[in-house]
């Protein structure tokens, strides 16, 4: 685990625990501000980025964007680094956190999700030629993983054999494929898929998958106004396709049935 | 998603992440070495309460990662009702990790005028401030020259902490760019010489003061 | 030797002074009286308590028992106000601890413009007034470390004399010094002598000793053992005096 994922840890400790938190704001507040700050890590490519002209681009930015106008107030982007975006709810900086954050139960310790909004995979590519067709084929292989990302995680549990070699960013391992430094990555689909335009002769291709995450909008505990309403819009905005299409658009596959599915 | 070079618009991103760099830099070397100044005078002050709080405070922020400090002064500052904007709260942090090291530096550099430089000026009825001041100082000064620059050195480097409390510098700017086009090699070589061309400069300045501040240090001609 | 009466006032007089460092009795029941305008030379092997002895004299070191008289201050009193003392008392060391960061002539002014709060114009006729003294007018501008050390004696010396000291003090000012540069600074003294100054000088000089002091003190094992005039260095009366003398050091 990286050192900012253990102090953002210690941090959430200490704050969940002796200090009392001071009545946070709900959707009247947010309502009332006419503004929604909403926290995104700019540097966790196709969910948060920023495009050509330096400007927040991603699949999460576009989700922001119709929420707060749906929610009829102005957007402010906060942008996080990725071991600070549930300090920044946390500590009032950031009234939601839409940054492809995965539900998991050690998150939910700290703060309250949504229902899920979209999802993330974690899976292996490799160029063509290679056979890989699941994660025994890993064995005694170099794989390259983000350091401290889920499939990080992952490999580390159910592939011991495999040689994880650790990259401090999606741009690190990107380039590292690319370039043929190594042959196989266990990373996000649009991502491999960026791989292989970046470099058409590896003829890069997903594998297999080997987890899916779902993602949810992360907020402070005890705001069950802005709960409900973040999960009736996220119910009306799958329905009507629309956090679908933003899916599409950036990640290159359309959104989960699963995800849909749950949001009943 | 940007796959070709870096266009106009990254490279003024980076400038803008190199000023503040600059910026952020400044402040907490202006900042702290006014607060070090204090700091090292009452580190061997001869009130001996003054003293312990000043090893005190030494001691704590010397034991604690920038990173905390810089947490503590943005996040934990926030959730206790004090909201600080990124700059503000960056600039306190490097400010207060800043002081306890130039401190100490400062302390060790005045304690290294020889007893006997002390006891001259005390002999001649200066009071003990003005011993520090007209006597000790100066030569305090020239010694403290090499320390205090390469200390300036780690401080340009430490700033690209504070991208943790939503300060983008240098580094951080480096980051959302590279992640936009991914062209690692040249986003982070651009970085480097950025940060060579501020670190250089301070090295060779600090071999000209040196140089020009260099007293009682060479034998006497006979 | 001078002609300054023996009885003049007293200037410096300590009684029965006791000093420890630690667990080491340097001091044990020192006493001796100087009249004004007489030069003293405190002689004797290292570790007999003589460097120990001046450096009492201008509070330097702080005795733990019996009086010490400078002046009129009583310098064995924790209350004594030291700036005046200091003005009164000029000390010179043996390794002349000029201010290597200013010029000769900045060095002399320093006091006396910080302290006696004098103007540029007035500090900078007695700089000169004091280094023509010692024979260094042609040096004003140079820095420390450009000098010999005989000359950054010398200087030290101007730089109290600045001061207009009613007693001067010289810890072995020549020890560090190679043999052809310590007469130049033997010179200033005496003259210094002759010109009425009270002196106490802790010296390893005895010829020098025998012909301008007018007491010399013997001092052994922490206690003043022989006291006389030059004379005495011919004709020792005590054993140890003449060890002392016969080993030379």
């Amino acid at each position: 685990m990286s050192i900012p994922r253990i102090l953002r840890r210690t941090v959430l400790a200490a704050a969940a625990g002796a200090l009392c938190l001071p009545a946070m704001a709900d959707l009247a507040d947010i309502k009332a501000a006419g503004k929604i700050r909403i926290g995104i890590d700019l540097s966790a490519p196709f969910y948060g980025y920023v495009d050509d002209k330096v400007q927040p681009a991603g699949s999460d930015v576009d989700a922001a964007k119709l929420l707060a106008q749906d929610l009829g107030v102005q957007l402010e982007i906060v942008n996080t680094t990725n071991s600070a975006r549930i300090p920044n709810l946390l500590s009032n900086k950031a009234d939601l956190i839409i940054s492809s954050l995965s539900i998991t139960p050690e998150r939910q310790k700290a703060v309250d999700f949504s229902i899920p909004y979209g999802a993330i995979q974690a899976a292996v590519g490799a160029p063509k030629s290679l056979a890989i067709k699941g994660i025994d084929d890993l064995a005694g292989k170099t794989v390259a993983v983000t350091r401290g990302g889920p499939q990080d995680k992952i490999l580390t549990e159910r592939a011991p054999q495999a040689k994880v070699v650790r990259f401090d960013d999606e741009a690190a391992s990107i380039t590292a494929a690319a370039s043929g430094q190594t042959d196989i990555v266990a990373i996000t689909p649009p991502i491999i898929a960026a791989i292989a335009k970046r470099a058409p002769a590896r003829e890069f291709e997903v594998k297999f998958v080997l987890q899916s995450y779902q993602l949810g909008v992360a907020m402070r505990k005890n705001q069950p106004e802005l709960m409900n309403w973040v999960n009736g819009w996220i119910k009306t905005n799958l329905h009507n396709g629309k956090l679908g299409d933003i899916h599409l658009k950036h990640a290159g596959v359309p959104i989960p049935k699963d995800i849909i599915d749950g949001a009943n | 998603m940007v796959d070709g070079g870096l266009n106009l618009h990254h490279l003024q991103f980076l400038a803008v992440g190199a000023l503040w760099t600059v910026c952020l830099s400044l402040i907490a070397f202006v900042g702290g070495g006014i607060a070090g100044g204090a700091i090292a005078l009452c580190r061997i002050s001869p009130l001996k309460p003054l003293r312990w709080l000043t090893i005190a405070w030494i001691q704590i922020i010397q034991g604690t990662p920038l990173l905390v400090v810089l947490f503590v002064c943005y996040f934990g500052l926030s959730i206790m009702g004090l909201e600080l904007p990124g700059l503000v709260a960056a600039s306190i942090a490097m400010i207060i990790y800043v002081s306890a090291y130039l401190g100490e530096i400062w302390r060790g550099c005045i304690e290294a005028v020889p007893r006997t430089q002390w006891e001259a000026a005390e002999c001649l009825a200066l009071s003990r401030w003005q011993r520090m001041r007209l006597v000790v100082l100066p030569q305090a000064l020239r010694i403290a020259t090499p320390p205090t620059v390469g200390f300036m050195v780690q401080i340009v480097k430490n700033t690209s902490l504070a991208s943790i409390v939503g300060f983008v510098e240098l580094v951080r700017a480096g980051q959302l760019i590279n992640n936009s086009t991914f062209q690692p090699f040249l986003v982070y070589l651009i970085i480097a010489a950025v940060y060579f061309a501020m670190c250089y400069p301070l090295s060779v300045w600090s071999r000209r003061l040196e140089q020009r501040l260099h007293f009682g240090q060479r034998a006497a001609a006979p | 030797m001078t002609q300054a009466p023996a009885t003049n006032p007293v200037v410096v007089e300590l009684k029965d002074v006791h000093k420890r460092f630690g667990a080491n009795h340097v001091l044990k029941g020192v006493s001796f009286a100087i009249p004004k305008g007489q030069v003293v030379a405190i002689i004797g092997k290292s570790g007999s308590g003589k460097s120990t002895a001046l450096r009492c004299i201008d509070r330097l070191e702080i005795i733990d028992s019996g009086t010490i008289e400078v002046c009129g201050h009583a310098v064995h009193d924790p209350a004594i106000d030291l700036r005046r003392l200091r003005q009164d008392v000029g000390i010179v060391f043996q390794s002349y601890n000029l201010f290597p960061h200013l010029t000769v002539e900045q060095n002399i002014t320093l006091a006396p413009r910080a302290v006696k709060g004098l103007s540029g114009a007035d500090a900078l006729a007695i700089a000169e007034r004091t280094l023509r003294q010692v024979g260094l007018a042609d040096k004003a501008q140079a820095y420390p470390e450009q000098l010999s050390g005989g000359q950054q004696q010398r200087v030290a010396i101007a730089r109290s004399l600045a001061m207009e000291p009613q007693v001067m003090l010289f810890d072995e000012v020549t020890s560090a010094l190679d043999p052809q540069l310590t007469g130049e600074v033997l010179r200033v003294i005496e003259q210094l002598a002759q010109g009425g100054m009270t002196m106490v000088l802790v010296t390893h000089e005895m010829e020098f000793a025998a012909r301008v002091a007018d007491t010399i003190i013997y001092m052994h094992e922490g206690k003043v053992w022989e006291t006389g005039p030059g004379q005495m260095l011919r004709e020792p009366q005590t054993p140890e005096l003449r060890d002392f003398l016969s080993h030379g050091l």
